[in-house]
């Protein structure tokens, strides 16, 4: 556990880890999806709040399911979009291997779900004093926005990097 | 300080009932919730601010990032206790509930913002050292406001209307500030 939160901390503190082949090799690709795995289904466990307050009779369904949908959407849709993004970089020139690239781009997917579990706490708190689901549909959307941005911002640092590999 | 002082200032808020009947329990209630109001927004906020400041690179700096934070707690809650004999003589020589709590926002509003204007000093510090120090400041500030906000509309009544009966919080406490905000928008300017 302490190694994986060391890992946030790199990860958050360095963000050219994400860009580097050298620091790359030293992550672990199961500490990082451990890492998605986690903060994921916090923010899940949050967001869940809502749906398990709002109805008449508290309900912990609504909680587990989102407790797996977030870390299932980031990992679901990576797993997706990486072959065609591994064999478009490959294409292009990149020397990163198969194994440093899918591990980047989970670093930047642990940043992103980092910072949204941070929000967490403020999103359970709406969660239980607002009754307007438009409002925690829209309030979870910036959340998830703010947290993409971020993310889409150290791949964007990562990117010069990812370039001076090409040949 | 921040514990004392809000807490003070929460009992003089709360002794507007006075302290026959339910009064007492009040005024005890509102010496919790003054105090509650800003630690309780501040330790929500704070995770997400922690990761932004390391985000931003900025994890050196948290130390004094975190001591101005609490600045604006500690002054905003001194000054509201300064306000307190002030408070204290408006409750009892004024009738009108509408005006105690008109004036007590105006007091929070006033001591909100000196702490601001204290933590801005010693932000000031950190900008110089780090502009990137100005963009978190503003992160902090919508971040904490929108807490605050949503905080203070659920944590209500904190004077206590006399005519009413004692609440612990309204029955209408699970409602969101900018909802109401924006229904009440929509009924004035629609139709």
């Amino acid at each position: 556990m302490k190694e994986l939160w060391r890992l946030v901390d790199v990860l958050l503190r360095d963000r050219e880890t994400v860009s580097s082949e050298e620091a790359l090799g030293r992550m672990r690709v199961a500490s990082l999806v451990i890492i998605i795995l986690l903060l994921g289904a916090m923010y899940g466990i949050f967001m869940g709040v809502y749906g398990m307050s709002s109805r008449e009779v508290l309900e912990y369904r609504p909680m587990v399911s989102s407790m797996w949908k977030v870390p299932a959407l980031f990992l679901l849709t990576l797993l997706i979009c990486f072959p065609s993004l591994y064999v478009f970089s490959t294409l292009l020139g990149s020397r990163l291997s198969f194994l440093a690239t899918l591990k980047a781009l989970l670093g930047i997917v642990a940043i992103t779900v980092t910072v949204l579990a941070s929000f967490g706490p403020i999103v359970a708190f709406f969660s239980v004093s607002t009754e307007n689901y438009a409002f925690m549909k829209l309030l979870n959307v910036v959340f998830f926005a703010v947290a993409g941005l971020l993310g889409v911002g150290a791949l964007l640092m990562a990117l010069p990097v990812f370039g001076s590999n090409c040949r | 300080m921040i514990v004392v002082c809000g807490a003070l200032y929460g009992a003089i808020m709360g002794s507007y009932r006075g302290l026959d009947g339910d009064g007492w329990k009040q005024m005890l209630l509102s010496a919790t919730k003054v105090p509650a109001l800003f630690f309780v927004t501040f330790l929500l906020c704070l995770p997400s601010y922690f990761v932004l400041n390391v985000l931003a690179g900025l994890r050196d700096d948290f130390p004094k990032v975190l001591r101005a934070l609490l600045s604006f707690q500690s002054l905003a809650a001194v000054v509201l206790a300064a306000f307190g004999p002030i408070s204290w003589l408006m409750n009892v020589s004024t009738a009108n509930y509408g005006f105690i709590v008109l004036w007590n926002g105006v007091m929070f509003a006033v001591a909100s913002l000196l702490g601001q204007w204290r933590m801005h000093r010693l932000y000031r510090l950190l900008i110089a050292a780090n502009p990137r120090h100005r963009v978190l400041w503003r992160v902090w500030m919508v971040l904490y406001w929108f807490v605050a906000i949503q905080m203070a509309w659920v944590l209500r009544p904190f004077v206590g209307d006399p005519t009413k009966p004692f609440q612990l919080l309204r029955p209408e406490a699970w409602g969101n500030a900018y909802v109401e905000v924006v229904t009440l928008f929509c009924r004035v300017w629609g139709r």
